[in-house]
Parts: structure tokens; sequence; C-alpha cells
């Protein structure tokens, strides 16, 4: 009877332990297909993140190499190094500037990190393996307090069952709260996220950027030109050309010019790809508010169903 | 960067783009004086310096734009950071947990006894 009494009294205490750790944030976890739409975002970011700064990386070692055309058509040998050495100064300053391009990217990476971080599954599983540890802590506790022979000895085993639902509690409880705090983030993120795409869009279609595409489209004809005014272009060297003239320069040109027309695929990938990040994001925003289903559950509450049992077995073991 | 200070800006790259055409033009004109071929080179070598000036301002301003677009963000990213790692520090209110969790037993085991 006492043994009943015992049994039913700490099943109590466990049950309303467990309710109240489950319970207390009033939310639901997010589901598998949830935390796949975290993940797809943190993918798009990362894709997207190289872009920008390709497009002026790219710009910057197109009109270096313009340069050098440029460059051999003077014939003031002074003025040909000024001019190589204001070449390599501008390119250094151009790439550590086109770095800065991927500021808003680092940040929406980041953005995603943390986010990526916050619904991580580890965020409650850690918390719930130390939570079930507790048990083994319980007992230890249980064995010294029965050593100082106060009181009647408590039952050992029993701290363990208790430490593993609680722990499960903990879990559960864990996962609602990052639930609640993703949710709440994601909701918040989305127009700020959707507010820096567009910007990107508008930035990257913008005149401005429209018109240093064109100049160096341009500025590769006219220093190019300047090239073969110079004779530079047309100096016969003899050997491995088609009658005698030297085609190393066009074919140097033919490259550069199919860069820079890659110029504008480039700007057009960044377009696109600030888009569908904020689509990706969009579908985040929808997922994460949805209540999970009934049949996501399931494994929550077999898993529940089986602390309990151990926990009763735990019970029954107790000598009285 | 005001939009029309941007528009003047990028008119000057076009302006200046004119501008080193006609110069090597004249600078690749038949007859022309050693004297004046110098001339014309440093002119031209001039043209480009500013030209290169200009797309950095430009290059610039778009980096700015850029940047401010994202402010919000970044602000958000720093709140997510701080709530995780509030959310990292729960574990460590096991102890007191573990130490009710043993009170209760303790009680309950001593209520169990007066029955």
């Amino acid at each position: 009877m006492k043994k009943q009494f015992l049994i039913l009294q700490i099943s109590v205490i466990a049950v309303i332990t467990l309710f109240t750790v489950i319970f207390l944030p009033g939310c639901a976890s997010l589901s598998k297909s949830q935390m796949g739409t975290v993940a797809s975002f943190s993918n798009s970011c990362d894709s997207f993140a190289k872009y920008p700064s390709i497009l002026f990386t790219e710009m910057a070692k197109i009109r270096a190499d313009r340069g050098c055309f440029y460059t051999a058509s003077l014939s003031d040998p002074l003025l040909r190094i000024k001019e190589l050495n204001s070449l390599s100064k501008a390119l250094a300053a151009d790439l550590e500037l086109a770095k800065k391009m991927d500021i808003s990217l680092e940040i929406l990476v980041s953005y995603q990190r943390v986010l990526k971080s916050l619904s991580h599954t580890d965020r409650y599983n850690n918390t719930g393996r130390e939570f079930r540890s507790l048990g083994r802590n319980l007992d230890s506790l249980i064995n010294r307090y029965n050593l100082i022979d106060i009181s009647d000895p408590l039952p050992l085993g029993v701290g363990k069952a208790l430490g593993r639902i609680v722990g499960y509690g903990a879990e559960l409880w864990v996962r609602s709260v990052q639930t609640k705090a993703v949710r709440e983030y994601v909701v918040a993120g989305d127009s700020l996220v959707g507010a820096v795409s567009a910007d990107i869009v508008k930035i990257l279609s913008s005149k401005s950027v429209g018109e240093l595409i064109d100049n160096e489209a341009k500025g590769l004809d006219a220093n190019y030109l300047s090239y073969l005014k110079s004779g530079e272009g047309s100096r016969n060297v003899g050997g491995n050309n088609f009658s005698g003239r030297d085609f190393s320069g066009d074919r140097e040109y033919l490259m550069l010019l199919d860069r820079v027309n890659k110029l504008s695929v480039i700007r057009s990938s960044c377009v696109s790809a600030a888009k569908a990040l904020a689509k990706a994001h969009g579908k985040i925003a929808t997922e994460v508010v949805k209540r999970k289903k009934i049949k996501e559950l399931y494994p929550e509450i077999e898993k529940l169903d089986d602390e309990l049992y151990a926990l009763r077995l735990a019970v029954k073991k107790m000598n009285l | 960067m005001a939009k029309a200070k941007q528009n003047t800006i990028t008119k000057e790259l076009g302006e200046l783009r004119l501008a080193l055409g006609e110069i090597e033009r004249l600078r690749f004109n038949k007859g022309v004086s050693e004297a004046e071929l110098t001339r014309l080179e440093r002119a031209s070598v001039e043209l480009r310096e500013r030209e290169r000036v200009v797309i950095s301002l430009i290059g610039e301003e778009i980096a700015a734009q850029i940047k401010a677009s994202a402010v919000s963000l970044s602000d958000l990213s720093k709140r997510i950071k701080a709530r995780t790692e509030k959310l990292s520090r729960l574990p460590k209110s096991l102890d007191k947990i573990s130490l009710v969790i043993l009170e209760i037993i303790d009680i309950a085991r001593r209520v169990n006894r007066e029955f």
C-alpha cells in the first residue's frame, strides 16, 4: 500500500513537472520540413554571397588589362612607367573596394548563420542530454544524502528516472522556446531580408553599374585602338603568326571582349540570386508559422511514454 | 550622395571618355611634333587618372548604398545572437532544478512514512 502510494506521489510529481516545462511557453516545436526551409535559405545565402564582389572584381581586372594596351601605346618611357604604376595602385584599390560590395551579403550570411544556429537541433538535444545526465547526478546526490544517516535512506534509481523525465521535458521546453524565437525573428527578418534584396536588385540594376560596365566595353575598344595606332599591335615579329604579323594582341583583345560581355551576365545572375534569396526567406516565414502536424508529434509522444514507463519500473524496483 | 550628384559623376565618366577619344585621335595624327606628342600623352594620362578617380567614386557610392541597405538586418542578427546565447545558458539552471527534485523526493518519502 505504502509502495503504491509512493509510486502515485512520484508519478504525480513527474507528470506535473513535465507538463509545467512543456506547456509553459505554450507553443509547439519546429518540424523537420520547417528546419529544412531554414537550411535551404542558408544554402541560398551561401551561393549568393559570392556574386556582387565577383562583378566588381572582374571589372577591376578588365580595367587593368585594357590599361596595358593603353600603356603600351605611350611613347614616353617615363609616362609609361607612371601609368603602369597608377594601374597597379588602382587595381589594388578597386579590388579592396570590390570586397565592400559583399558587406550587406556578409550581414545576410551572418543573419542566416545565427538563424541556423538558433534553430539547430543541438540546441535542445544538448539540453535534453544534460538533463538526462542529471538523473545520474541525482542518484549520486541521493547516495551522498543516504551516507549522512540522519533520516531513512532515499531510494536509488528513482532519481535517474525522474531526471530523464525532466530531461525530456526540458528538451521539449527548449524546443518550444527555440520555436517561439525562430518564428519571432523570421517574421521580423522577412521584411528586412526583402528590403535588402530589393535594394541590391535596385543598386545592381542602377544606371551607375550600367555605366561602369559600358565604360569597360568602350574603354577596351578605345585602348586597343590606341595600341594598334601606336604600331605596337602591328609589329612584324615573324615566326608563329599569319603573314608575318603578330596576332597575340588581337587574341588578348578577344579574350577581354568575352570577359566584358560576361559582365552583364554576372550582373543579371546577381539580380536573379537576390530575388531568389528574398523568395527563399519568404518561404521560411510562411513555413515556420505553420503548426506542427499531429503525425510529426507521434515520435515525441512515444518517447515520452518510454520515459514514463522507465520511471514506473524504477519505482517498482524500490525496496521499501 | 544625392542622386543628382551621382548622375553628375556618371555623366562626367561619359565626358571623360569623349575627351580621351579626342586626345587619342590627335595623338596619332600624322605630322604631330615630338613636343606636341609628349604634351598630348601627358594630357591623355591625366584624363585617364581622372577616369580612375570617377570610377572609384562611383564604386564607393555603390558600396555605401549596399552597406546602408543591411543596417537593420545587422541589428536583428545581433538580437538573434544574444537570444541564442541566452538559450545556451539555460542548462546552467540544472543544479537548482536537481536540488528541487531531491527535496520533492524527500518530502514524498516523509509523507509516505506518515501513512
